[in-house]
């Protein structure tokens, strides 16, 4: 019963949010159902979210042994802006200049940074490794340095055939490529959970 | 020969500080270089323009801090767009930061004369959840958020009136760096309920994106900083993002002849090797 029950569940709250989706002209009653598992989704969400930072926590205060761990300071910092974090925005209020000042003057621009630190390294790699090595290396060469010049404002001093062809670039070889990509995962996606839903793959049980 | 070779191992180092000083020169000392709007931005203006006044669209602010710079921009555009025309705006998001996103362009709207929180816009906040959560959300709006974000009910605001599920905008928009994003917000929203769905997302987001755009499954895509530039243009309202337009163009400029140099060592060194 162990394996029966959650296939069961499964099963059930899968067809009857593809009723709702594909049906709802011929059962009409679906639509009820379907809003309440799917209000249901949200409160699992939640506490999934508390799983999270409950795992997370566990995680970090293992790793804060000084003799096991030379950072041990890490988690420590970690688990510390997290509680704070959480305590001033439960407690203090969202709305407060504290939290306004942790969130706009401390989470953002680290965040921001980290994201922009990506622009060296992108450049360094780019420029020890896109090589055109082959012919389909350098087509993706010309393709992409087309695309960088030509989504830029510095495109447009070149003329307009530069810009004409980023756009033909963007619209033709990359909308047939990632089509393609598209409609194969799609496929791959609408197999696996036909599979899921029938219980014939139930690896999200930690079965094989 | 061998000074084309080295070119190929440049210090990192030198790299870095090239790409600093090509970003910095231009923000400090802007250049003003021209640049046209797309036919992708021109859709997304004219879909926000179509809009009568009084109407109220929605903005999904489905983005986190790290996307921030390439995509909020476009949020701030479309909010003052929207404002400009007389538009009410809904901000949802589906992402736990996109809350304080859209409390960053509403409490630019508050400065605004004659608008009103809760009258001309609102926050309704984070919901987890996903895919999940915009679904629920587009069958029934209030019963997903009963309340906004500073603990109004929503059903009492003079905003939700006449706003029962995400059919009821007349244009529903989003801004996106990753999951939820257009697909999600195609499968839920734009094809089950036949709404307008235009969509901002990250620069790298942009390829991926175009597919629907081309089928005609959005009304409009902004793709990074550069269509923040254009709609700004569009508006002919310059701002933070078309000022970052030169820096962005030079940083090209550096890393294309970073690779370009790095290719006349590989072919210089694979030369010397041949003979």
């Amino acid at each position: 019963m162990r394996k029966e029950i959650p296939l069961a569940i499964a099963f059930v709250t899968g067809f009857v949010v593809l009723l709702e989706y594909f049906f709802l002209p011929a059962v009409p009653a679906s639509k009820a159902w379907a809003t309440m598992l799917q209000q249901w989704g949200i409160v699992v969400s939640g506490f999934a979210m508390f799983v999270a930072a409950t795992n997370l926590v566990l995680v970090n205060v293992k790793k804060m042994d000084p003799k096991r761990n030379k950072e041990w300071y890490n988690p420590v910092l970690l688990l510390v802006f997290m509680f704070g974090m959480a305590f001033i925005g439960l407690f203090v209020g969202e709305r407060t200049a504290t939290y306004q000042f942790l969130f706009t003057k401390m989470y953002q621009p680290l965040g921001t940074a980290m994201f922009a630190l990506m622009v060296f390294f992108i450049a360094s790699a780019a420029q020890r490794a896109f090589r055109a090595k082959s012919v389909e290396a350098a087509l993706l060469l010309a393709a992409g340095i087309i695309v960088m010049l030509g989504r830029a404002p510095v495109g447009e001093l070149a003329g307009s055939w530069l810009p004409n062809l980023t756009n033909w670039i963007m619209n033709f070889p990359n909308v047939a490529g990632n089509r393609a990509i598209m409609m194969g995962a799609a496929l791959g996606a609408t197999a696996t959970a036909f599979r899921a839903l029938v219980g014939i793959d139930r690896s999200y049980l930690g079965v094989d | 020969m061998d000074l084309l070779v080295k070119l190929g191992n440049i210090d990192r180092r030198v790299i870095y500080i090239l790409l600093i000083l090509a970003t910095l020169v231009p923000l400090v000392r802007p250049i003003g270089l021209p640049f046209s709007v797309s036919e992708a931005t021109k859709k997304f203006y004219a879909a926000v323009e179509q809009v009568p006044a009084g109407e109220t669209i929605l903005m999904a602010i489905d983005y986190s801090v790290g996307g921030g710079p390439d995509i909020h921009p476009q949020g701030q555009a479309v909010f003052r767009h929207a404002m400009a025309r007389g538009l009410k705006v809904v901000f949802v998001a589906f992402v736990t930061e996109g809350t304080e996103f859209a409390n960053q362009i509403i409490a630019e709207g508050e400065k605004m004369a004659g608008k009103t929180y809760g009258v001309d816009f609102v926050n309704l906040g984070y919901v987890p959840g996903s895919e999940v959560a915009i679904s629920a959300f587009a069958q029934d709006v209030l019963k997903v958020y009963p309340k906004d974000v500073r603990g109004n009910v929503t059903a009492d605001l003079p905003i939700m009136q006449g706003i029962a599920t995400v059919a009821d905008f007349v244009l529903v928009t989003e801004f996106a760096t990753g999951i939820p994003g257009p697909s999600e917000w195609i499968k839920q929203v734009g094809t089950r309920y036949n709404v307008p769905l235009a969509i901002g997302v990250v620069t790298v987001m942009g390829p991926q994106t175009t597919p629907y755009y081309q089928a005609g499954q959005l009304v409009g895509l902004l793709s990074g900083l550069k269509s923040a530039a254009e709609y700004e243009v569009a508006m002919k309202a310059p701002g933070l993002a078309t000022a970052a337009m030169d820096a962005q163009s030079i940083d090209h400029i550096v890393i294309v002849l970073f690779i370009i140099l790095g290719n006349i060592a590989y072919f210089a060194g694979k030369g010397k090797k041949g003979r």
